[in-house]
């Protein structure tokens, strides 16, 4: 069950045109850090493309996410199914169309785990992670980190995993999961808002 | 208070467990008309498109597990259909394979890989989108108590009661006159097709599927 929640968890840490390795990469990392530090909340609205290779079917499923320092994170799908995430310090609530689910993360070490590796993706910090060996890319438009997982589980079922950084890197603007058998997850974040204020009543789930 | 004796009590209560496991399945015996039939898509409409891909809100229980997502049902060839659950957060679940008349599992999610779990679910699956229906000789029967129902041939005590005007209303499999599954259609006759499909697994496995159609987002 605990392998199962980790990996349920993963495809949230999931544009390739021309990229060439960056030169430079201890500069793009404190580029990273320093959006990181001064990032205290993200709103945003996302497009998650399942591509499904073998069937050439794609789900595409939309929703809306928030995130606030330290440790709070609303996850909410609205279509075609409503299915909400939420992660406030140390517990998780998951909340689909029948049930509502609570984890205690400090009771369950793969929540703690999954916390850990969603709120990096989130915030882009999950490159100083040592479960994943990270390239560096970049063309005229952006960055791209290449995170190739290192740890059995995840090898067992991902490929690699693709954060995507506009020029400023000013957030995350883009994530890819590729599975082994090269089916694609991507969720590509729209209407963004940095550090707006965000009550924390949105991440209480009742 | 007259005290019955323990031997008693047990071989009533015997007769009473007899008579309800006999009854569940009694309903389809006694046919006041039965045919030898070939199941066609003129005698109820099937659950899948022959041309394009099915799509359908699903969730599963067993045991305390709660699994929700999405099931894509699409033909890859003449003889081949892939069905492939994906959660909502885009994990792939399984992905089976219907080929030949058999169902064979192409990959299933390690921590559920059990092999009575994906057993009941390749069975399970099979029964509710009617894969192993069409083409296939039956007993098209009625009662006093069913209009109309089929006896599939060939299995035991498998029973779909349907007509063709309002689809498919249940399916009902037995095993050793114990009810295995319960398999309800909810056909929307405006769109000429099942909004939702739920099965009920008894027995040691107990297994609970819920299908409901996605309609096609046109944007």
């Amino acid at each position: 069950m605990n392998k199962l929640l980790l990996l349920i968890f993963l495809p949230f840490f999931g544009f390739s045109q021309n990229y060439k390795p960056v030169k430079d990469t201890l500069f793009l990392k404190q580029k990273i850090e320093s959006m990181s530090k001064i990032t205290n909340s993200i709103e945003a609205d996302f497009i998650q493309e399942k591509n499904l290779s073998m069937l050439s079917e794609k789900i595409i499923s939309k929703g809306h996410f928030v995130f606030k320092k330290e440790n709070m994170l609303r996850w909410e799908y609205q279509t075609p199914s409503k299915y909400l995430i939420v992660i406030n310090k140390d517990k998780v609530i998951i909340k689909d169309e029948k049930k509502t689910n609570k984890y205690d993360m400090n009771s369950n070490k793969v929540f703690k785990e999954i916390n850990d590796i969603m709120l990096s993706c989130v915030q882009g910090t999950i490159f100083k992670s040592n479960k994943f060996k990270t390239s560096y890319y970049e063309n005229e438009k952006g960055y791209k980190l290449e995170l190739i997982p290192q740890v059995k589980n995840m090898k067992e079922t991902f490929k690699k995993i693709n954060l995507y950084f506009d020029k400023n890197v000013t957030s995350v603007a883009k994530m890819e999961m590729i599975e082994n058998n090269d089916d694609l997850t991507s969720l590509d974040f729209i209407n963004k808002k940095l550090n707006a204020p965000v009550a924390e009543t949105i991440f209480i789930v009742k | 208070m007259l005290q019955l004796p323990k031997p008693y009590l047990l071989l009533s209560s015997i007769c009473i467990c007899l008579l309800i496991v006999s009854c569940r399945i009694s309903k389809f015996k006694h046919p006041t008309t039965c045919n030898r039939v070939v199941i066609t898509e003129k005698a109820f409409p099937a659950v899948l498109s022959e041309n394009k891909a099915s799509k359908f809100k699903t969730s599963i229980d067993v045991l305390k597990n709660h699994l929700t997502g999405i099931i894509i049902v699409k033909k890859t060839d003449s003889l081949t259909t892939h069905i492939v659950f994906v959660t909502e957060i885009g994990m792939k679940m399984f992905d089976f394979e219907w080929k030949n008349n058999d169902m064979n599992a192409i990959y299933v999610f390690e921590p559920i890989n059990k092999e009575s779990l994906i057993k009941s679910l390749k069975t399970g699956i099979k029964q509710m989108l009617l894969l192993d229906v069409f083409d296939k000789n039956a007993a098209l029967s009625s009662n006093k108590k069913i209009t109309s129902y089929y006896e599939m041939e060939g299995e035991k005590h498998r029973y779909i009661i349907a007509d063709t005007i309002t689809g498919i209303s249940s399916q009902q499999i037995f095993n050793k006159n114990k009810k295995n599954r319960f398999i309800s259609y909810t056909f929307d006759s405006e769109k000429k097709a099942y909004s939702q499909i739920k099965s009920t697994q008894f027995g040691v496995v107990k297994i609970k599927i819920e299908l409901n159609s996605i309609e096609e987002q046109h944007e």
